[in-house]
């Protein structure tokens, strides 16, 4: 009857669906306002954005809206930050599940990032939806091909870093402290309120290692029709992703039973 | 059968490496249920983990082609924050049920757990024997060729008792078990052969009764 000797792929997809399920139960649970938080959480960072840039200094090129501009910036840099700190508790918080031997460390890191990457695609048509058609402002969506490329090369970019988190978070946790210290830089050098074109060349050099800035700016590129970005390119983002995948694949791979045993 | 190969079990802490068990060779006959007993600590729950296939051995394996249940134990395997239903439901899909096939065991498990409306509540509602009760009826909704059972035989009230030394005596007309409990009276209720681990080994009795006066012989 069950048990089935069945091809593991395919029963890794079944329990990465069983996964996914249950995930998007518990995803906010504890909060009242449950999915509201998905679209919420970016527009108070756009909000305050706006308001302290609102004072000057203001860096989004002529043509685009100001809210529009951050959002494309936000969207994708709560995706990443949210893949590293849910990926890090993958394991913690379904330490119950490895009583089932189909379920794998591994299985619980996809079923978050897949549900954070639904969550903020949700959140980022929410939101450009209201700015363009309610709130009156300008939402070009100039090339959809090139949106899409960027995301498919990001979002495993976005597991990678969320294996690496939580095989560290596991073997030494100490890392789940350390983690705001590797957010909130970020938060500043990735492109978020900026754009390259109006940085001084010498700093321009250290700021393209982030991948997140490759992230943002090509993703604008294609939003925005005449945006100039300096120095981004789909290869560096590309290879980036490619080395992290197979870091984060064979840090896994070294450490994946002490992950359930521990 | 259950082959059990030169398999060697440590943990590793602070205060050096704790060997668990030390090139353990046993087969489980086909078909025999057997009681594993030990003295706190010998390595009964870790030897019942990696027959469930969810720990792993330094060294050595486990063979065997047979189904075997995961460790069904007095907790864990749950999210608190999810009714029975959702817990249930999550299992079923995890071994692989289409949805008509669980839709008729989650009407099994309401049905054997008693759990009435609170199959429909979160488990951190749920008292410790309610979690058991939810625990044994879940392994029951499924056909396994060997159970394993970690100390949960003796759950619930005196008629939950009833019913289940009922549903687990009717498997037993299929499949075998292989059980830990203190409740020595249980193991020799339902299991033939005893396995006794002590100082990182195994020894495996024919009668059950023999595994009992050897451990008893032991504690003395």
């Amino acid at each position: 009857m069950q048990q089935v000797q069945q091809h593991p792929l395919l029963i890794q997809r079944r329990v990465i669906f069983a996964l996914f399920a249950r995930e998007l139960k518990t995803r906010f649970g504890k909060w009242r306002l449950g999915y509201a938080w998905a679209v919420l959480e970016p527009a108070a960072h756009i909000v305050v954005l706006t308001i302290i840039f609102s004072f000057g200094f203001r860096y989004s090129p002529p043509g685009i809206d100001f809210p529009v501009f951050l959002t494309t910036g936000i969207v994708p840099f709560l995706l990443f930050s949210h893949c590293l700190s849910s990926g890090m508790k993958a394991v913690d918080s379904n330490r119950g599940m490895f009583n089932y031997r189909f379920v794998k460390p591994i299985d619980t890191v996809i079923a978050r990032i897949l549900l954070e990457a639904f969550v903020s695609f949700g959140a980022y048509i929410c939101l450009l939806t209201i700015m363009g058609v309610f709130l009156g402002y300008d939402v070009p969506v100039n090339n959809i091909v090139g949106i899409v490329s960027v995301f498919a090369i990001f979002v495993p970019l976005c597991f990678a870093a969320g294996l690496i988190a939580c095989v560290l978070g596991c073997l030494f946790p100490e890392t789940q402290k350390a983690l705001p210290l590797i957010n909130r830089p970020l938060y500043f050098v990735s492109g978020i309120f900026f754009t390259t074109e109006r940085l001084p060349e010498e700093l321009l050099t250290y700021l393209l290692w982030n991948p997140l800035l490759h992230v943002i700016e090509l993703q604008r590129a294609a939003f925005f029709p005449n945006f100039v970005t300096i120095g981004t390119s789909y290869q560096y983002l590309f290879g980036f992703t490619l080395v992290s995948l197979a870091l984060a694949l064979a840090l896994y791979r070294a450490y994946r039973y002490r992950l359930v045993t521990l | 059968m259950i082959e059990i190969i030169n398999l060697t079990k440590s943990y590793g802490g602070k205060h050096g490496r704790h060997y668990v068990f030390r090139n353990v060779n046993v087969t489980f006959p086909e078909g025999k249920s057997i009681g594993i007993v030990g003295r706190n600590g010998a390595g009964k729950t870790t030897l019942l983990r990696m027959l469930g296939g969810i720990d792993f051995p330094d060294s050595g394996e486990v063979r065997t082609k047979k189904t075997i249940s995961w460790p069904v134990a007095l907790r864990g395997g749950y999210h608190a924050q999810l009714t029975g239903r959702e817990n249930a439901t999550f299992v079923f899909r995890v071994f692989g049920l289409d949805e008509d096939a669980i839709q008729e065991r989650l009407e099994f498990v309401k049905d054997f757990s008693e759990l009435g409306e609170y199959f429909e509540m979160p488990l951190q509602t749920y008292s410790s024997g309610m979690h058991s009760r939810l625990g044994f009826a879940m392994s029951m909704a499924f056909e396994f060729d060997y159970y394993l059972i970690d100390e949960i035989t003796a759950v619930g009230d005196r008629f939950f008792k009833r019913k289940s030394r009922k549903a687990l005596t009717e498997k037993r007309e299929k499949a075998a078990v292989i059980m830990v409990s203190h409740s020595l009276g249980s193991l020799a209720d339902y299991c033939e052969m005893g396995l006794m681990i002590e100082n990182q080994e195994v020894r495996l009795f024919d009668k059950i009764e023999d595994a009992i006066s050897a451990y008893e012989k032991l504690e003395n």
